[in-house]
């Protein structure tokens, strides 16, 4: 099991921590939150029998656990949490324009209401298909790409002005 | 998907650090195995589908119990007659085989004979009490 285990964190352990990281906005929540994951496993090894798609329901154990964490925050947390939103769950650019686009975009994530930043990474970095994500989150797809419009129309109205400047190559013969 | 949707998903994510991967690892197996009886092992796949299952069979079972007639109701809604309402059945039973099974006339129509005299033939057949004897 321990093997198994350490295969399973080299596979999906980067996907589980920036989920809980774009969710939580919180370095030390999202590790939390990975152990908690993998301590789960651990104990009941039985969880990922019969299971299709283990990524998603590592997912959806670090949403559960992610939604507790953000449950159990009291208010002088929530404003704690507020500066430390700013966390970038990003990696750092090539350039200093990507650099500031990335945190730009996790700035923006952090503003989004919880349900939509979850929807929004599970589509956009997960590239999960409405259904998955319905799954994933306990929600109706409907629901999932209800949430997925208007956290895109916010971030695209927030992201706007940086994207204008550092639009990538490959759009730019498009746009112009 | 449009070109800014493709544009934010090539933003890679940040990698949790090199250092948490034994850490987690060695925590999680510290971690006791939770022994799993046979019923939680089978019920896990779905347990609030066999949940509900269970839930719409109490509720069908309360369902039937309840629509079921008690001893006791039955007994209240047919309470025993009083002696007056069984007196008003008898009397009508009574007039309702009267009308059914007629008495011969002879029997109802007998007139009642005049009683002898004392010291004529037949009046050993009175008491003192002039009521009559009788003779087997």
């Amino acid at each position: 099991m321990p093997t198994d285990l350490a295969r399973l964190y080299d596979t999906h352990a980067p996907a589980v921590f920036g989920f809980a990281l774009n969710l939580t906005g919180s370095e030390a929540e999202a590790r939390d939150v990975l152990q908690e994951v993998f301590r789960r496993l651990a104990r009941r090894p039985e969880l990922l029998e019969g299971v299709d798609n283990a990524r998603a329901f590592l997912l959806r154990l670090a949403h559960n656990q992610a939604v507790d964490h953000m449950r159990r925050r009291t208010v002088r947390d929530k404003a704690h949490d507020r500066a430390a939103a700013e966390a970038n769950g990003f990696a750092p650019g090539a350039n200093p324009d990507e650099d500031a686009f990335r945190r730009a975009l996790a700035a923006a994530l952090a503003e989004l209401p919880a349900e939509q930043r979850a929807v929004a990474h599970l589509k956009l970095w997960e590239h999960q298909t409405f259904e998955q994500i319905a799954g994933t989150l306990g929600v109706s797809p409907h629901t999932a790409a209800s949430r997925y419009r208007y956290a895109l129309d916010k971030l695209r109205a927030r992201l706007r002005p940086l994207y204008d400047e550092i639009k990538p190559p490959w759009t730019s013969s498009k746009n112009s | 998907m449009d070109e800014f949707e493709k544009f934010l998903r090539h933003q890679p994510l940040r990698p949790p650090p090199e250092n948490w991967r034994a850490e987690i690892l060695a925590a999680a197996a510290q971690a006791p195995v939770k022994r799993v009886s046979k019923w939680t092992a089978w019920l896990w796949p779905s347990p609030y589908a066999w949940g509900a299952l269970a839930a719409v069979w109490v509720v069908i079972f309360s369902l039937n119990a309840a629509s079921m007639p008690r001893r006791n109701e039955n007994l209240a809604r047919d309470p025993s007659p009083t002696p007056q309402e069984m007196m008003a059945f008898v009397s009508g039973w009574r007039q309702w085989e009267r009308e059914l099974f007629p008495q011969p006339a002879t029997a109802t129509a007998a007139p009642a004979l005049p009683r002898p005299q004392a010291g004529s033939p037949g009046a050993f057949l009175y008491d003192r009490k002039r009521r009559p004897v009788l003779v087997s």
